[in-house]
């Protein structure tokens, strides 16, 4: 197995097993988020209806961390492995 | 002409044998086909109530204890489920966190308990119902299952008090 493969192996472990839960989201924007998985989640972007934040946060197993991602109604987060979860829509 | 009728019974007797075996052993394998098809039915419906059993379902209610003004917090389980409570948050009226941790809560199907604030992480202040409704805007319970609820303002019914 080539290095890039091995990479992208440990990257596809890495989008399974992330488990984020949308707890709560403000009508001022802040979404507060935890993080019920196993390994720590590195988010790098959130999509807001049709907007897109770009985003360096790191959410630690059983963390809650509140993001100010905006106001909407359907909110994605995507992280660095290139997982893509969807918290309301 | 005596003796043919005789005969004639005679084959008739012979045959009746036969035929009335071939009935029996035909109607010992209908009663054994319709058991196989009844037994099959029967596994079948299991499988459909097992798919269709009631999903995880809590219920969490804060009340106000009106003769010591004391908030009340009551979880039920109305799922048909065990279900293992693994973490909460308390969200204010401004809507940030005011306590979150980590439980081992577990509810059986049909049971309901009552929470303490001080179990999910908040002071003493909390106790008193006026404070609570206007510092709380909900509690919410994660559970194992992956499921998330939140507490309404409204009283239980007096079938789910425990």
């Amino acid at each position: 197995m080539s290095e890039a493969q091995r990479r992208e192996a440990e990257l596809q472990r890495a989008r399974l097993s992330e488990r984020l839960t949308l707890i709560y989201w403000s009508s001022d924007g802040r979404a507060v988020i935890s993080n019920d998985g196993q390994y720590p989640v590195n988010v790098v972007k959130a999509y807001v209806d049709s907007s897109t934040l770009d985003l360096k946060v790191q959410i630690q197993p059983g963390e809650k961390k509140t993001l100010n991602v905006g106001t909407g109604s359907e909110l994605m987060i995507e992280t660095e492995s290139g997982g893509f979860i969807v918290l309301r829509s | 002409m005596d003796k043919l009728e005789r005969s004639v019974k005679g084959v008739g007797a012979v045959l009746i044998i036969p035929v009335a075996t071939v009935i029996v052993v035909l109607l010992f394998a209908t009663a054994v086909v319709l058991a196989v098809t009844t037994n099959s039915m029967a596994q079948t419906s299991e499988v459909v109530i097992s798919k269709n059993k009631t999903p995880e379902l809590l219920s969490i209610y804060v009340y106000e204890e009106s003769a010591r003004n004391e908030s009340l917090i009551l979880v039920v389980n109305r799922g048909g489920t065990l279900t293992h409570v693994d973490y909460y948050t308390t969200i204010g009226v401004g809507g940030g966190v005011l306590s979150d941790g980590s439980t081992v809560w577990v509810l059986q199907p049909g049971e309901s308990r009552f929470m303490q604030p001080s179990e999910i992480g908040l002071n003493s202040s909390y106790g008193s119902y006026g404070f609570f409704h206007s510092s709380v805007r909900f509690i919410a319970l994660h559970t194992k299952a992956g499921g998330l609820y939140r507490s309404a303002y409204a009283t239980p019914g007096e079938e789910e008090l425990p």
